[in-house]
């Protein structure tokens, strides 16, 4: 590569939008000319600084009241001329909708919420699942197999540290995240291959105070679980975070899966080899 | 007592729009420079995307669909005001452009970036001309793909990274004038 390549490359390189090859090719360069080197100091403090000042600003707490409110008017407007219109979904979006919408549904009426009480924060990651696993496409915010990126990611997003275990086999591996909310707080929403299965793992800051829901004890790590139409939700505390995992796959897989993030908090991973795009 | 469905779609908002308020409010204060236009811009891009969305089909890019809206109802509101953004000519464009280059090439020898100028970088960025603030807009708080940001601005992926990569050196040019006019305000030791 020479300068004048390297020069085209820089903003790219940085903007993580190289292909590996081109990557390693930059990387390569950087090593023998100090001149390049110098370069990328300078346009890497200018993307530092953006990124700093990027994440400055928090939007004042009654906004968030405020839309809610707007659209809470909008939308009993809107409801008034649907029912008019009685618009039908697309055929294929009735059954993961109407699974999403029994799921909410179940928050609000107790007579089928099933002989134990649920935390609202379970039936929600079920229904974050089911939205995200669903489907060809998963909604993800980010596709990648690198496990110490998507942490950083959605922790520069959530705004706290986000732990999560690192796995790379063929039938285990990470998929992707993206940021959601969960019980009204933002939530760092890991996507993993399990097992033949999609697995959901939810992070969040653990609530004030615990669900009054125990269940299993595990090496000593307590673990919850219920089964919620068709998808297990085990959730766990570790380090004053909250960590929610939903798939279809067994409880006992999911309390494996459990004692594996507990175990192997993932920071530190390495970084996953390539494989990696932004969804869009 | 609210419908399944208007339910269904409180929660769809939520998870698809709400969840990205914080990089909204940031976005649109980098957009408008004072914070009760940006409440208003993020307000009204939050009521259009809720009424519209049964539109959105492709949930993975919520966040770059959101954001075309923000940047569409922030040019027509822009439009309306008698204080409006900048006007940038294809012209002036290439002007700044050029001038770019220049103080970049330049600047790029004489003075990197080495000081705190986190306080800095906003009011240039607050200065860049608005195709030139909207890229960086969208790449450093939206975090977005240049293939996104072409999608949200209607323009080619070369667009994009001709546009960056010229703000970019706008902006270290406007910060090493800063750099340059405190040394000579600082006395010397």
């Amino acid at each position: 590569m020479t300068c004048q390549e390297f020069a085209a490359a820089l903003d790219p390189y940085l903007d993580d939008e190289l292909p590996v090859m081109e990557v390693l090719r930059v990387q390569g360069h950087l090593h023998s000319c100090d001149h390049c080197r110098t370069m990328m100091g300078v346009e890497a403090a200018l993307h530092s600084l953006l990124a700093a000042d990027a994440i400055q600003d928090q939007p004042p707490p009654a906004l968030r009241d405020r839309i809610v409110q707007r659209i809470s008017a909008a939308g009993a407007s809107l409801s008034a001329s649907a029912r008019r219109r009685r618009v039908v979904p697309a055929a294929a979006l009735r059954a993961p909708i109407a699974l999403v919408g029994f799921l909410m549904i179940a928050l609000m009426v107790p007579g089928i919420r099933g002989p134990v009480e649920v935390p609202r924060f379970a039936i929600e990651a079920a229904a974050q699942h089911h939205l995200s696993s669903e489907g060809a496409g998963a909604n993800l915010d980010l596709m990648t197999t690198d496990l110490s990126r998507l942490t950083g990611w959605l922790g520069g997003r959530v705004g706290f540290l986000v732990k999560a275990p690192w796995v790379n086999r063929p039938d285990q591996h990470l998929v992707g995240g993206r940021v959601v909310t969960v019980g009204g707080t933002p939530a760092a929403h890991l996507l993993y291959e399990w097992g033949g299965y999609r697995l959901s793992l939810f992070v969040m800051p653990s609530p004030p105070t615990r669900p009054e829901w125990t269940e299993r004890v595990i090496d000593g790590v307590e673990i919850y679980t219920a089964r919620i139409h068709g998808t297990t939700v085990t959730w766990w505390e570790d380090a004053a975070r909250l960590y929610v995992a939903a798939s279809a796959a067994s409880a006992r897989a999911l309390e494996e899966f459990a004692l594996l993030c507990v175990r192997n908090g993932g920071l530190g991973a390495p970084r996953g080899p390539g494989s990696e795009a932004r969804d869009g | 007592m609210r419908s399944k469905g208007e339910m269904a779609k409180r929660r769809r908002f939520e998870a698809y729009v709400l969840v990205h308020l914080d990089d909204l409010y940031r976005a649109a204060l980098r957009l408008t420079g004072k914070p009760s236009d940006a409440e208003d811009l993020v307000q009204e891009t939050c009521l259009r995307a809720f009424q519209a969305l049964d539109q959105l089909r492709q949930t993975s890019a919520a966040k770059a669909w959101v954001f075309t809206i923000l940047r569409s109802v922030f040019l027509r509101q822009a439009e309306r005001q008698t204080v409006q953004p900048i006007p940038v000519s294809p012209e002036m464009l290439d002007v700044f452009a050029r001038a770019a280059d220049l103080l970049g090439a330049l600047q790029e020898r004489a003075f990197p970036l080495q000081e705190s100028l986190l306080q800095d970088i906003r009011q240039a960025t607050l200065g860049l001309p608005l195709p030139y603030r909207e890229v960086i807009v969208l790449a450093h708080v939206g975090g977005f793909s240049y293939r996104e940001m072409a999608h949200i601005l209607e323009v080619p992926l070369g667009t994009v990274m001709s546009r960056l990569f010229r703000a970019r050196r706008l902006l270290r040019s406007a910060l090493a004038g800063v750099v340059v006019e405190r040394r000579h305000v600082e006395p010397t030791r």
